[in-house]
C-alpha cells in the first residue's frame, strides 16, 4: 500500500460509495501527506454530495409548462391550425398512394417529401415533419404492419374526416380487386 | 416504453397540443435539472428548456417510437444547453469565499440551507466548466445526476469505455480544482 494506491482510492471516494480497507486506513494514519489528501478528499466528497442533492434552485419554475406551451404556439403560430389540416392530407395521400396504386415504399416516401416541400414552402416556413412521412416510412407490406393499424392510428388523431377518406379508398380498391 | 407514454407520444406525432403538453409536464423537470447543470443559472436554463420543447414539438415525427424517449430528449437538451453554454462568452463568477469553512459548517451540523447548496452547486458547475466538453457532459450526466452509464452512452453517443475515460479524467480535474481551492482557503485563513 503507497501514496498512489491512496491517491487513487480517493479519486474513486469523492464521486462513489466506496470505503477503505484496513491496509489504506493505516498507510493514511501513518502518512501526513495522505492525512491530509484524505481530509480534502472528505470536504470534497461533502461538496460534491451537496451540489448533487435535490436543492430548491433546481427545481422547475411554476409557470414554465405554460412558458412553453406559449412559445410553441407562437413557433407553429397560425400554421399549427394549418399543420394539422395539412397532416390530415398528407397522411391520406401517403396511404392512398399505397393502397391505390401500390406504390413500392420509396416512391411513396418520395411523393410525400415532394408534397411536404410544396406545403411547407407554401406556408411561412412551416416546416412539416408530422405523421404523414411517418405513415409513409411504415413499410406496410413487408413489415407485417396491418394496414388497418396503420389507419387506426392516423384516423385516432387525425379524425372523422380522414377516416371517411381511407373507407371510400378502401371501398374502392374492394371493389378493383373483385 | 409505457402504454400511456406511447399514446401521448403518438398524439403528439399527431399534433395534439393537449398531448404534447402532457409530455412537457412529465418530462420538464428533469429536464430542467440537467438545464441548471450545464448552464448555472436559472433564466438560461429556462430558455434552454423551452428551446429544448419547441425543438422536440418540431422534430418528434423524426422520433424512432421504437426507443426509448428520455434519451432522445436529454440528447436534444444537452446540445442545446451546451450550445447555449458556448454562446454565453463569461459567467459572472460566483464568489468562493469561505466554501472550506462552509463545507466544514455542513460536515459538524449535518445539512445546508438552501444558499449554501445553491452556492456549492454552481461551485461544481463553474469547476466543470473547465472541462472539456465530452468530460463536461458526461460528468454532469453521471456524477451529477446520477444517471446510469447505459444512459449516458445514449445521451452522448459514446461506447461504454469512452465514457469511462471522460469520466475517470473529469473527475481527476474536479477534485484537482477542489483541493487547490481549499488549499488556497487554508493560506488565506
Ligand atoms: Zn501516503
Amino acid at each position: 500500500m503507497n501514496c498512489n494506491d491512496v491517491s487513487e482510492f480517493l479519486d474513486r471516494m469523492i464521486f462513489e460509495e466506496v470505503s477503505a480497507g484496513d491496509d489504506l486506513v493505516k498507510h493514511i494514519d501513518a502518512c501526513p501527506d495522505c492525512s491530509r489528501e484524505y481530509l480534502d478528499a472528505l470536504k470534497a466528497r461533502a461538496a460534491v454530495a451537496m451540489a448533487r442533492g435535490n436543492n430548491p434552485e433546481l427545481i422547475a419554475p411554476i409557470d414554465l409548462t405554460d412558458d412553453i406551451m406559449q412559445a410553441v404556439d407562437r413557433e407553429s403560430g397560425k400554421t399549427a391550425v394549418l399543420s394539422v389540416y395539412l397532416a390530415k392530407l398528407l397522411a391520406a395521400a401517403s396511404i392512398a398512394l399505397c393502397m391505390v396504386f401500390g406504390y413500392e415504399q420509396f416512391e411513396v416516401v418520395r411523393k410525400v417529401s415532394a408534397l411536404e416541400i410544396q406545403f411547407s414552402q407554401a406556408g411561412s416556413g412551416f416546416q412539416y415533419t408530422g405523421p404523414a412521412r411517418l405513415a409513409a416510412s411504415l413499410d406496410i407490406r413487408n413489415s407485417g404492419i396491418s394496414l388497418s393499424k396503420v389507419e387506426k392510428v392516423l384516423a385516432a388523431g387525425t379524425g372523422t374526416r380522414l377516416a371517411s377518406f381511407m373507407d371510400i379508398q378502401k371501398r374502392f380498391i374492394n371493389r378493383k380487386q373483385k | 416504453m409505457s402504454q400511456d407514454l406511447q399514446e401521448i407520444i403518438s398524439a403528439t406525432m399527431n399534433g395534439d397540443h393537449a398531448a404534447f403538453r402532457k409530455l412537457v409536464t412529465m418530462y420538464q423537470q428533469p429536464a430542467y435539472r440537467l438545464a441548471f447543470r450545464i448552464l448555472g443559472n436559472e433564466d438560461e436554463a429556462r430558455d434552454a428548456v423551452q428551446e429544448t420543447f419547441i425543438k422536440i414539438w418540431q422534430k418528434i415525427g423524426s422520433f424512432d417510437t421504437s426507443r426509448e424517449f428520455a434519451p432522445w430528449m436529454f440528447r436534444i437538451l444537452a446540445n442545446t444547453a451546451t450550445d447555449r453554454q458556448r454562446a454565453i462568452l463569461r459567467h459572472p463568477m460566483v464568489p468562493m469565499d469561505g466554501v472550506m469553512q462552509k463545507i466544514e459548517y455542513m460536515q459538524q451540523h449535518d445539512q445546508a440551507t438552501p444558499a449554501e447548496n445553491r452556492e456549492l452547486a454552481i461551485l461544481i458547475s463553474r469547476i466543470a466548466d473547465t472541462l472539456p466538453v465530452k468530460q463536461r457532459l458526461v460528468f454532469l450526466l453521471r456524477d451529477m445526476e446520477g444517471m446510469a452509464s447505459a444512459e449516458v452512452e445514449l445521451i452522448t453517443d459514446l461506447d461504454e469505455n469512452a465514457v469511462k475515460s471522460n469520466l475517470y479524467h473529469a473527475r481527476k480535474k474536479v477534485r484537482e480544482k477542489l483541493v487547490q481551492l481549499f488549499e488556497k482557503e487554508r493560506n488565506i485563513v
